[in-house]
């Protein structure tokens, strides 16, 4: 298979449900294999994309998620963001005080970076750069 | 992926679990509930993960949660034939030495 080039936006819309984390997952493996991930980076992607929505979903399991990917060859970008469910004028709060030690472990570990709320509560980024593709 | 579990009967008691698929969020009430089950008294687990496909955090409390319960009554929570792709989930959330667990 051959890795793509820049991936500018690719947007995945879905409810914040369980039965909605395995589609996360696997699109977001999906993606980063197009990027040009290893095999162990893929399940550290997987992984890290559970673990972001299922805080998400915690946050507000009526509402939905708009998912946004970005990359380019050997690196990754993920933007979550909570839309208001039904009857609310405003997203739910991801309540990064409810990270227990195991979640925050895997976020520290697995990716390179994430930042949950940066500004209003209702959003997350992450990144995660591929070895290959690292400074030396 | 679901979750499959598959138990096997020991005359001590003791209570074997095999899963395969995936120990996540959608799958560890069902997971803790059908072990509890077949604890009845007993404080002896092997869970035989070679079928294991993914775990997240709440299948990682849940193993912490049932490593626990077995402690407080005297016996152990084993996970056996661990691949390393879960090895490594269990190494990332700085958990693996907390669990009896062996490589597959």
């Amino acid at each position: 298979m051959t890795a793509v080039g820049e991936i500018d936006s690719i947007e995945l819309v879905v409810p914040l449900s369980v039965a909605s984390a395995s589609i996360v997952r696997m699109t977001s493996v999906a993606i980063a294999a197009e990027l040009g991930f290893a095999m162990d980076e893929l399940d550290d992607v997987k992984l890290v994309m559970q673990e972001l929505f299922a805080l998400s979903i915690a946050a507000d399991g009526h509402g939905r998620m708009r998912i946004e990917f970005r990359g380019r060859p050997g690196f990754l970008e993920v933007r979550g963001c909570l839309e208001p469910s039904p009857g609310r004028a405003s997203p739910a709060r991801i309540a990064i005080a409810g990270i227990d030690e195991v979640t925050g472990a895997i976020l520290a570990v697995a990716a390179d970076e994430v930042d949950l709320a940066p500004k209003s509560g209702d959003t997350f980024t992450m990144s995660k750069q591929a070895r290959l593709h690292r400074e030396p | 992926m679901d979750l499959t579990i598959t138990f096997v009967e020991h005359s001590d008691h003791r209570v074997e679990a095999a899963v395969s698929g995936d120990l996540d969020l959608a799958t560890v009430d069902r997971f803790v509930a059908s072990i509890e089950a077949r604890m009845n008294g007993t404080a002896a687990v092997v869970v035989d993960a070679s079928g294991l496909t993914f775990l997240d955090s709440s299948g990682l409390r849940a193993l912490l949660m049932l490593h626990q319960r077995c402690r407080d009554n005297g016996g152990s929570l084993r996970i056996q034939a661990v691949q390393p792709k879960i090895a490594r989930v269990l190494e990332i959330a700085g958990v693996r030495d907390l669990l009896d667990v062996r490589d597959g």
